[in-house]
C-alpha cells in the first residue's frame, strides 16, 4: 500500500466490520475439566521422571549387601533382587565375590577366592562384622600373611586347574582372632553337570553348608562367582549367575 | 431472561468479537465457549441494572486474558485460505483497495500485540466509546488513547511496507 494518506480509522473500522460465522455454544462440553487433568499428568510424569532418575542413580552405585544387625534381621526380612547384587567387577577389589550364606542366625556373607588361591575372603556388612568382632582382613593358610580385600583377585588359571585335577577347589582360611571365626573351605568338585560347593562355616558352633549350584562348564569363574540373589526362603537362596542362568543354593546347615 | 435468550440476543456480536481478538477460528471458538460458561457460572452475579453486553464484553476480555496466559494453551498457526479470506473482504460493508491490501491489513492485525490488539478490536467492533473500552479493559482512558494511537501507528507503518 503505496498511500501516503493511509486512513487506518476508516480502515480499522471496516475491518472489524466483517461478517462472521456465528459461533455456537454448547453447554454440555466440560473444558474446565482440562487444567486438572493437565495438573495431574504433569504431576504423575514429574513423578515418574523422579522416580526413574533416583533408579538410574541408584543403579550407578556400587553393589552392596545391606544387613543392618546381624541378630534382628530375618531372612524374610532382608531385601530381594538388586540389593543383593555382589560387588563384583570391582578394579581395585574384584575379588569381593562368593556366596551368600546363611547360618541359621539370620546373616548373610560373601567369600572369595584369593589371589593365590588358598584362600576365601569374607565379606559382611561392616556393622555385621563389628558385631562379631571382625575385620576386614585375612590370614592365608600358606604364608601367615594377613591380606586386605583389596589384594585378592580372581585366578581363574588357578581355579581351572584345581578343579579339572582334582575336583576339589580349596579356598578357605583361617579368619578372626584367635581362630575363633574360620570361615572354612569350598570344595568343589563336578559332579555329572553340577559344581557342589561346601562350605564350613565356625562360629562359636560349628556349622557346614552344602551348597549345590548348577555347573556351566562354558562360564569363566568371575561369571560362576557372580552371583546375584533374586529370592531367600529359609533354606535356599536363588541367585542369578553372571552368565545370565538361575541357580538355585540349598542352604544345609549341619552341626558337627 | 435464560442463557437461550441471551446467546439469541448477543451471540452474534460475541462471535464477531471472539474472532477480532483470535487469530484463528479454533481459538475464536474456544473464547466464544469459556465466554458462555463464564457466563453461567456468575449469571447470578450480574447486576441487571447495568447493560449486559458490557458485562459479556468484560468476561471475554478476562477469558482472552486468561487464555493468552495459560501455558498449556495450544499454539495454533493460522491457516486461513486465502478464499477464506477473501469472503471476508467480500463482506465488508465499506470496500478499500483490493484483496492483496485487505491480507496486509489482516497479517497487520495479527501482529499486534494482545492488549493494543484488545483495545482495537473492542474501540472498532461495536463503535464502544474509549471510555466504555476503559471500562472493559480496567485500565486508565488515557490508556486506552494510547493503546488505539499506538496501534493505528503500527498498522500504518505495516501497510506503507506491503
Amino acid at each position: 500500500m503505496n498511500n501516503k494518506n493511509i486512513n487506518t480509522e476508516e480502515i480499522l473500522k471496516s475491518y472489524f466490520s466483517h461478517d462472521v460465522p456465528q459461533l455456537s455454544f454448547n453447554p454440555a462440553k466440560k473444558r474446565s475439566i482440562k487444567k486438572p487433568l493437565l495438573a495431574v499428568a504433569a504431576l504423575i510424569l514429574a513423578v515418574l521422571t523422579g522416580f526413574f532418575v533416583y533408579a538410574y542413580a541408584l543403579s550407578k552405585q556400587e553393589p552392596m549387601i545391606y544387613v543392618s544387625n546381624s541378630q534382628s534381621v530375618a531372612l524374610a526380612d532382608i531385601p530381594r533382587k538388586s540389593a543383593f547384587k555382589l560387588p563384583l567387577g570391582q578394579e581395585e577389589t574384584p575379588t569381593r565375590v562368593g556366596l551368600i550364606r546363611y547360618d541359621g542366625q539370620d546373616m548373610v556373607f560373601v567369600t572369595a577366592v584369593s589371589k593365590t588361591g588358598d584362600g576365601s575372603f569374607l565379606r559382611c556388612s561392616d556393622d555385621l562384622c563389628e558385631s562379631r568382632g571382625l575385620t576386614p582382613e585375612i590370614e592365608l593358610h600358606s604364608t601367615g600373611e594377613k591380606k586386605t580385600p583389596a589384594d585378592w583377585v580372581i585366578d581363574e588359571e588357578k581355579y581351572r586347574a584345581s578343579h579339572s585335577e582334582n575336583g576339589v577347589f580349596r579356598m578357605s582360611t583361617d579368619y578372626g582372632n584367635d581362630n575363633s571365626f574360620t570361615i572354612g573351605y569350598y570344595n568343589q568338585s563336578k559332579t555329572d553337570d553340577e559344581i557342589i560347593l561346601t562350605g564350613t562355616f565356625v562360629d562359636g558352633t560349628t556349622t557346614t553348608y552344602h551348597i549345590d549350584v548348577k555347573y556351566n562348564p562354558d562360564a569363566s569363574v568371575e561369571q560362576v562367582l557372580k552371583l546375584a540373589l533374586l529370592s531367600v526362603t529359609e533354606n535356599t537362596v536363588s541367585v542369578k549367575l553372571g552368565d545370565g542362568d538361575t541357580a538355585t543354593v540349598i542352604v544345609q546347615p549341619e552341626s558337627e | 431472561m435464560n442463557i437461550s435468550s441471551y446467546i439469541n440476543a448477543y451471540g452474534k456480536d460475541l462471535s464477531r468479537l471472539c474472532f477480532s481478538l483470535c487469530k484463528n477460528r479454533p481459538d475464536a471458538e474456544d473464547l466464544y465457549q469459556i465466554t458462555w460458561e463464564k457466563v453461567l457460572r456468575g449469571i447470578q452475579k450480574y447486576d441487571t441494572s447495568k447493560p449486559f453486553d458490557k458485562w459479556l464484553w468484560t468476561i471475554c476480555i478476562n477469558a482472552h486474558k486468561d487464555m493468552m496466559k495459560n501455558p498449556f494453551r495450544k499454539r495454533v498457526i493460522p491457516l486461513e485460505s486465502e478464499e477464506e479470506l477473501e469472503a471476508r473482504f467480500r463482506s465488508l460493508p465499506q470496500k478499500f483497495g483490493d484483496l492483496d491490501e485487505y491480507i496486509a491489513l489482516h497479517n497487520a492485525v495479527n501482529r499486534l500485540p494482545v492488549s493494543k490488539r484488545q483495545a482495537v478490536a473492542l474501540y472498532y467492533f461495536k463503535d464502544l466509546s474509549v471510555s466504555e473500552v476503559s471500562e472493559i479493559l480496567g485500565v486508565p482512558e488515557g490508556t486506552v488513547k494510547s493503546r488505539l494511537q499506538s496501534a493505528r501507528d503500527f498498522i500504518r507503518e505495516e501497510l506503507m511496507h506491503e
